[in-house]
């Protein structure tokens, strides 16, 4: 009996992650839901400008500023929308431009592994109503990152 | 919190994890469930107290009175700034034209004409808004009253100070705009005189085409809509303007309206030279009744079709009336315009799916390139890059701006005319005004123990992306613009050219 409240307890307090990562300490450095995401954005007159969505051991940050461990349910929407980042086949091709006439973004996304992290980077153009959902997105992380 | 002390700390965490086996080992043991009940207190406590990135108050303090100081130097200086002319010494070059800026890189304004239309000061401008960011709380104001540099002035009467300002902001704008229009109409004008002149008895079909291909060209101002997302859904998240290809328009963002007379005229201008530039002419359009000349798109995807009819033919690479001032342009080794091969590009684009196989894009990108690269081979899509497009672009501005001078007689004009021309250019560019910029970034770095890091300016010069896109300031300065006679001329250059100098190019 008294083993069977002692596993359950170590369960209960542990969790499944911490036991995940305790039984290889690697993969605790090495975990996927570690990363920074950089959205870059350069347009026709040369003017650029970046954000940077990070999130790691200490919680999640926008532009370097800490929005704490967790973050309230609709801003873990647009945070895990901004992950999950632009359809990769969005760009020049697909979307019947020969050219981004407006400026480009560049969307990269790096997992951090503890060695040089692998880097996914997707291309489009500042312009359309995708491009203006994903700035409606980062300005609202920018409001709630304002607020607290 | 450094990284290594972070590190440490996760160590701290997993070895007292390591415990928890002992915890299997002992469940039958009432002490040992005690001790490791206390081993897991300690763990979690271990892991809850990792960095803590809130500042404490002092730091928060000397951060919050910075900002707020450059927030009162911005606003201070908006506030008592005048007309001022530029100078430049008779050897002209884009570096002369920075030091016009010694003294004011830190005011909010690197220049204003007789009228208040200002060139702002777009790096110091976006370090101070990225720094504000960092704050715990937002500034309810902007640091200036000015709707072209805050849009939301033009939306919201909060924003603005009021209903009265809203509707004066909102005035000011429809009057903008029909200055625009005028300058585009002038623009326009030049650039099909220029092209006038360029003809000869031999060329007179292609120029005939070029002509046509610049009169069917409209300008259509931005609209606001709700602010942000309408802007940014137009192209103008940021101060914009750019050449619409699929529509043949210019769009001129609201945010670059009050810019002076000579800087629109060289955006409009430049931005007119892509409706004639190697990529715009590969393309055929049709005329609409509703919606003006489009461009048919179709023919880069699915090769030309006939059942639509072609107002404006396409030409090919071998067959463009502009390829001497391509060729010309291209010689420039300074420049790096060249555009590469189809074996290269192929052989590029095979390295980067070796590194990431699982991509689509680049699989498709390999096909574009096999099948278009003979006709659309000056378009980004395929080359990568957009220099050679831009590089052009530039030429056609000088040329009209050349027009432009050579027909008025008016010295001083001219003069001022042609120092604005180069502005856009010198405001984001200048190493003196970069430089201003990063410093008050660096201050604010140095006293923030990590945070807000990212500070950087709105300079592209170091990003991926503006390598792509736009040759550096300095060439487009030096190598195109004051290479023309005229605008050297009215600039008060030596008419000899120095070595800085590019090759004047001709069509």
């Amino acid at each position: 009996m008294k083993a069977l409240i002692s596993i359950l307890l170590f369960y209960f307090i542990s969790g499944r992650s911490v036991y995940a990562k305790f039984i290889d300490t690697e993969t605790f450095q090495a975990d996927l839901n570690f990363y920074e995401i950089k959205i870059e954005r350069t347009n026709h007159l040369g003017l650029h400008q970046e954000d940077v969505l990070m999130k790691d051991e200490r919680g999640y940050f926008f532009n370097s500023r800490s929005l704490g461990k967790k973050i309230p349910t609709e801003i873990a929407e647009i945070w895990s929308s901004l992950e999950k980042g632009p359809d990769r086949l969005e760009n020049g091709f697909t979307n019947r431009r020969a050219a981004c006439s407006s400026g480009n973004y560049i969307y990269s996304k790096m997992i951090r592994t503890g060695l040089p992290g692998k880097i996914d980077q997707r291309r489009g153009c500042t312009e359309g109503k995708l491009y203006a959902r994903i700035i409606q997105k980062i300005r609202m992380l920018k409001d709630f990152a304002g607020r607290i | 919190m450094g990284k290594k002390t972070l590190r440490n700390k996760n160590r701290i965490g997993n070895f007292l994890l390591s415990f928890q086996w002992l915890f299997w080992i002992s469940h039958s043991r009432p002490i040992f469930m005690v001790i490791f009940a206390f081993i897991l207190v300690i763990k979690s406590w271990a892991l809850e107290s990792l960095p803590n990135e809130n500042l404490n108050d002092q730091n928060y303090q000397i951060l919050f009175n910075k900002i707020e100081k450059m927030r009162q130097t911005l606003a201070q200086s908006a506030q008592s700034s005048g007309p001022c002319s530029g100078k430049v010494s008779e050897n002209c070059s884009f570096l002369e034209i920075c030091k016009n800026f010694s003294g004011s890189e830190k005011e909010a304004y690197l220049y204003q004409d007789n009228k208040g239309h200002q060139l702002p000061n777009y790096p110091l401008l976006s370090t101070v808004s990225q720094a504000e960011a960092c704050l715990q709380k937002p500034f309810l104001k902007a640091p200036i009253q000015d709707p072209f540099l805050y849009p939301e002035q033009f939306i919201n009467a909060g924003k603005a100070g009021g209903k009265k300002e809203l509707k004066r902001n909102r005035n000011k704008l429809e009057k903008e705009k029909r200055r625009a229009q005028e300058i585009f109409k002038d623009a326009q004008e030049k650039t099909i005189s220029m092209l006038h002149k360029k003809g000869n008895p031999s060329n007179l079909g292609q120029i005939e085409a070029l002509i046509a291909r610049v009169k069917s060209v409209r300008l259509e101002s931005a609209e606001l809509g709700d602010g942000e997302v309408t802007l940014s859904a137009a192209g103008c998240e940021m101060p914009n303007a750019f050449y619409q290809r699929e529509s043949d328009k210019v769009v001129l963002c609201p945010q670059v309206l009050n810019l002076p007379e000579g800087t629109l005229f060289q955006i409009l201008s430049h931005e007119l030279g892509h409706s004639i530039d190697p990529c715009t002419l590969a393309f055929s359009y049709s005329k609409n009744k509703m919606l003006g000349y489009t461009q048919n798109t179709s023919e880069f995807f699915f090769g030309a079709n006939e059942k639509y009819e072609i107002s404006l033919p396409a030409f090919s690479p071998q067959s463009l009336p502009i390829k001497n001032v391509l060729s010309c342009l291209e010689s420039n080794k300074e420049m790096d315009l060249e555009v590469p091969s189809q074996s290269v590009l192929i052989q590029n684009i095979k390295k980067e799916m070796a590194s990431d196989p699982e991509n689509p894009y680049l699989e498709a990108r390999v096909e574009q390139v096999s099948k278009n690269y003979n006709q659309y081979k000056y378009c980004s899509a395929i080359s990568g890059q957009e220099n050679i497009q831009e590089a052009f672009a530039d030429w056609v501005s000088a040329e009209a701006l050349n027009e432009k001078v050579s027909n008025q007689v008016n010295a001083s004009q001219n003069k001022k005319v042609t120092f604005e021309f180069q502005l856009f250019m010198a405001g984001i560019d200048c190493e003196n005004i970069k430089k201003a910029s990063s410093e008050w970034a660096s201050d604010l770095k140095h006293d923030q123990k990590n945070k807000c890091i990212d500070i950087k300016s709105t300079l592209a010069d170091n990003s991926e992306a503006a390598k792509r896109t736009h040759p550096k300031s300095q060439d487009r300065v030096d190598q195109i613009l004051l290479t023309k006679p005229e605008n050297r001329k009215a600039l008060g250059c030596l008419q000899s050219q120095t070595a800085a100098h590019g090759k004047n190019c001709e069509l």
